[in-house]
């Protein structure tokens, strides 16, 4: 017992102080950091054994500087993350969707749809004429071009994820690499009993990272390195590290256009890599579900207006008289390359606003009727009209159909009943029906067309009826689209309210709190003031022993 | 639990972009007066709206066609109206020119004012809307009843509609047939008064050198000179200048030369599903349906019997006219009770119309008062989320110290 001893037990408390500051100071400077975890300094009392007092103080021990974090809360914000990471981009899609889709509004498909069979009924109204025609042409090429419009902006959606999965493909491989590195700075640290505290708050912050990305398991040895695996395969260990790369499919899409698929393997296994989780299961269910879900609803809608459509038209005669025309062009494979056929194109007159079956009247026909003959004669008309036969005699007399004589309507053939106008000249009028247009004045076909509009079309039941209408489909198409844009945002809301929470508990640990580094900071001044003072006491009372020795 | 500055700031960012969110929204909601914006605001309600919008083009459209068939219609009946009103001259002349206090040449003279009469009843068949012949049936464009003159004069005419020439002569007092020179067709129901027959500059007199059945188209020549000259078969133009030249009523036909129908049903669309006839057909305005009585061969024989002073042919023809009275008024009615029901479907369609257009607001449009005062409250939480914030982070220990 020295002296020299109490000097040595104040030094101790000086240099802890010391410590205890540079800590707070680290803490207070990277309060702002994220990622940083707040460290705290760890002492103990020092002691010795002592033959008269048992155990003798010797001064404070520093054991270490702390990492204040709890791996197992990481964990669960990692969980969260890669579900934050899905759904973000499953929410970010439906908002893209909703943005194509611009409905309810004025300028979506359905206005145009409306507008178009507005215009066949206002051709129904005025059939022969040349700008009701052309305004049929006209929102029947808006109709197209806004089936175009909304396909080429679902197939740009669809390839923008392809570019979004590279990108994060390079992110992944740029966090493994990363891990990759820390995990040998760790060890080196480690390995010497120190704590590698700050690589530790890297590392943990590049995992939180990759687990926005990817969904992986890990798990830490004793040296703190850690082991990544996805999808069941390594993808950083201590000892190793493995990329994932891109592949390229494609794939001929109903309209002959190339459709690439972005694909993910490992890059020295080259075994296939799916995700189950994370932004890039979110960009890869994007691109193969929720977009082509909708593609394929609108060329459904697209195809069976041009089918319908199509059917009817043919059927009807344009103001040339001629039929079999197409409406849209039959060629066409879905919303992608819809439009109108050449020959609407050329001329709006080939537009068939009339329905076949001309009433033509015959010319009078002079006819002399041998009774018993089978048939007598034709009229020289098939499909004669009822009721428009009238035979008269010379005399002026009209016989009676029926008792007098017989026609067979469909064939024309007539045949006498009564053997009293055997042999008698008869005059014969009558009109028959021409498989020709019914006139440019008919708007039968027009008509046909517009109230397509109000018949159920689509959505086969089992039996093959169709049970909605084209502005049902569409509006429980938009309908859907709104659910899932719902069901989407508040998955993301739920997990991102977790992730919140898990992150508040996290920060309650390795948070720096500047009240509490503040009132440590003043704690250690006092500390290190008061160990100062214990040294000039212990040098005072030396001074005195000296002096008492010299003299 | 240890609170930190970091968890603080998160959780007053956080608040504070819910505050501002829903602020956002309700904003948006109030400057656009509208509820739905996005599918996701009300995912069943955005395919209610859509549907709804959808039915309400419809009935717009409906509207259009029922004041279109409306038009159609009311032309239609103006049309009807001054023929009817024609008709009641003309019967009231045919029994002034019944009687028998008349000379023939009163009667005679009475013809020219039957004879216009009768052109612009014909002049009426021919009525049109917005370019399309109203009694023309869905030929709407082929005028029904076209008045045609025959002026043949040379070989050359031949090619043209409107040539005519007579197909032979059995000689003095057998009817020959006057046919179409350029399909061949009998010619009928030529207009009296409009007939005349010459070989160069001698002009043949009606009832001394020939008669014409100007209903059937027929006419006897009643003389050798005149009979010899009408050899059969073939036009005798060229070599005896023989010319005829006529008005007279045809039938409308197509660019093939076929007479073609003008009972066609012309439709409108007036509610889903409902289509609704709104023409008149040619023929069943002019053609009796119970006795098949014609107005033109109705009007053509009193016409006929004016210029011939036959007294019991007019008192006929007074039975001719009230058969074409009746027919004109019977298409009158029908033509009425249509407008009814367009007109009832049309008070209809603007109710429905109503009721839609308050459907749809109701579910796009923003309940203004709601929407204003949800505004006020959201933001003076915004407010106050604004402040406590500011207060709260602007101090620590240090300030102290």
């Amino acid at each position: 017992m020295s002296l020299f001893s109490v000097l040595n037990v104040a030094t101790t408390g000086l240099t802890a102080s010391q410590l205890g500051m540079d800590v707070a100071g680290q803490n207070i400077t990277n309060a702002d950091v994220d990622g940083y975890s707040r460290k705290r300094l760890n002492t103990t009392a020092s002691y010795r054994s002592d033959g008269t007092y048992g155990q003798m103080g010797m001064g404070v021990d520093v054991i270490n500087i702390q990492r204040m974090r709890s791996g197992f809360i990481d964990d669960e914000i990692r969980d969260q993350t890669q579900q934050v990471g899905y759904y973000t981009q499953i929410d970010q899609t439906y908002q893209n969707l909703q943005g194509i889709f611009n409905e309810p509004s004025t300028t979506g498909l359905q206005e145009y749809m409306d507008q178009f069979f507005a215009s066949w009924q206002n051709l129904a109204n005025n059939p022969a004429d040349t700008s009701a025609r052309t305004m049929v042409k006209t929102d029947g090429e808006i109709l197209c071009t806004t089936f175009n419009n909304l396909s080429t902006q679902l197939s740009n959606a669809r390839q923008a994820m392809n570019d979004q999965i590279t990108q994060d493909a390079n992110k992944v491989n740029q966090l493994t690499k990363d891990i990759y590195n820390l995990n040998s700075e760790i060890a080196s640290v480690q390995s010497t009993g120190q704590n590698a505290n700050d690589s530790l708050d890297k590392r943990d912050q590049d995992m939180t990272q990759l687990a926005n990305l990817i969904d992986f398991t890990s798990q830490e040895n004793s040296l703190g390195q850690v082991t990544i695996s996805t999808g069941g395969s390594l993808i950083v260990s201590p000892a190793y590290q493995q990329n994932i790369e891109t592949t390229t499919s494609t794939y001929k899409a109903a309209d002959g256009s190339t459709i690439t698929n972005i694909g993910l393997r490992f890059a020295d296994s080259k075994i296939n890599y799916m995700p189950s989780s994370g932004e890039i299961r979110g960009y890869i269910d994007s691109r193969d579900q929720a977009i082509p879900e909708y593609q394929a609803q609108l060329d459904t809608l697209a195809n069976t207006l041009v089918s319908k459509v199509n059917a009817i038209h043919e059927s009807g005669y344009d103001l040339n008289g001629v039929s079999g025309n197409d409406f849209f062009d039959p060629t066409s494979t879905g919303a992608s390359d819809i439009k109108l056929s050449p020959s609407i194109e050329s001329s709006v007159q080939n537009i068939a606003a009339a329905a076949g079956g001309q009433t033509i009247v015959a010319p009078p026909q002079n006819l002399v009727l041998t009774y018993g003959q089978q048939p007598e004669a034709n009229l020289g008309h098939a499909n004669v009209n009822q009721n428009s036969v009238i035979v008269t005699t010379a005399g002026g007399t009209t016989l009676t159909e029926g008792t007098d004589y017989q026609v067979d309507y469909q064939t024309g053939d007539i045949q006498l009943l009564d053997a009293g106008y055997n042999g008698t000249p008869l005059t014969v009028t009558y009109s028959y029906t021409a498989g020709s247009s019914q006139g440019t004045g008919d708007n039968t076909n027009a008509l046909a067309i517009a109230q397509l509009q109000e018949q159920m079309t689509m959505n086969n039941d089992s039996l093959g009826n169709p049970t909605s209408t084209f502005d049902e489909n569409y509006a429980s198409m938009i309908g859907q689209m709104g659910e899932e844009a719902n069901e989407a945002k508040s998955n993301l809301d739920s997990r991102t309210s977790l992730v919140t929470q898990y992150q508040n508990q996290q920060d309650a640990i390795s948070g720096v709190s500047l009240d509490e580094e503040m009132a440590n900071l003043v704690q250690l001044q006092h500390t290190y003031e008061a160990s100062a003072r214990v040294v000039t006491t212990a040098g005072t009372m030396l001074d005195s022993l000296i002096a008492m020795v010299i003299t | 639990m240890r609170i930190t500055m970091y968890e603080l700031t998160q959780q007053m960012e956080t608040q504070l972009d819910s505050s501002y969110s829903d602020l956002s929204n309700v904003q948006e909601q109030l400057s656009t007066g509208k509820r739905l914006l996005k599918p996701s605001d009300g995912p069943v309600d955005t395919a209610n709206d859509i549907k709804l919008k959808g039915q309400l083009a419809e009935e717009t459209q409906y509207h259009t066609n029922i004041q279109d068939g409306l038009n159609f219609m009311n032309v239609t009946d103006t049309a009807m109206q001054s023929m009817e009103t024609i008709v009641q001259r003309l019967r009231e002349l045919a029994v002034q020119g019944s009687s028998d206090t008349l000379s023939s040449s009163d009667r005679a003279n009475m013809q020219p004012e039957v004879d216009q009469l009768f052109r612009q009843l014909i002049t009426l068949t021919n009525t049109d809307y917005n370019g399309d012949y109203v009694f023309g049936g869905t030929q709407s464009k082929i005028e029904p009843f076209p008045v045609q003159s025959s002026t043949a004069s040379t070989a050359a005419d031949y090619a043209g509609l409107k040539m005519a020439y007579y197909d032979g002569s059995g000689g003095v007092g057998v009817a020959a047939q006057i046919r179409n020179g350029f399909d061949n067709t009998p010619i009928t129901n030529i207009l009296p008064g409009s007939f005349k027959l010459s070989i160069g500059n001698t002009n043949y007199v009606e009832g001394a050198d020939f008669t014409v059945d100007y209903v059937n188209g027929t006419i006897t020549p009643l003389n050798a000179a005149l009979a010899a000259n009408m050899s059969p078969g073939t036009p005798n133009y060229a070599a005896g200048a023989l010319k005829m030249t006529f008005d007279y009523v045809s039938r409308g036909k197509d660019v093939f030369g076929n007479t073609v129908g003008n009972t066609g049903s012309v439709m409108r669309e007036i509610a889903n599903g409902v289509t609704a006839q709104i023409n008149i057909g040619g023929d069943e305005l002019t053609v009796n349906s119970q006795d098949g009585v014609d107005m033109m061969g109705a009007m053509i024989r009193f016409e006929q019997n004016l210029m011939n002073n036959n007294t019991q042919g007019i008192n006929a023809a007074i039975g001719e006219i009230d058969d074409t009275n009746q027919s004109v008024l019977s298409a009158q009615t029908q033509n009425g009770a249509r407008i009814n029901r367009f007109q009832t479907t049309l008070t209809q369609n603007e109710n429905q119309n109503t009721q839609t257009t308050g459907l749809i607001s109701d579910l796009e449009d923003v309940d203004m008062a709601d929407a204003a005062t949800k505004f006020s409250t959201m933001n003076t939480v915004y407010q106050a989320a604004l402040k406590s914030a500011a207060m709260t982070m602007q101090h620590t220990l240090a300030d102290y110290l």
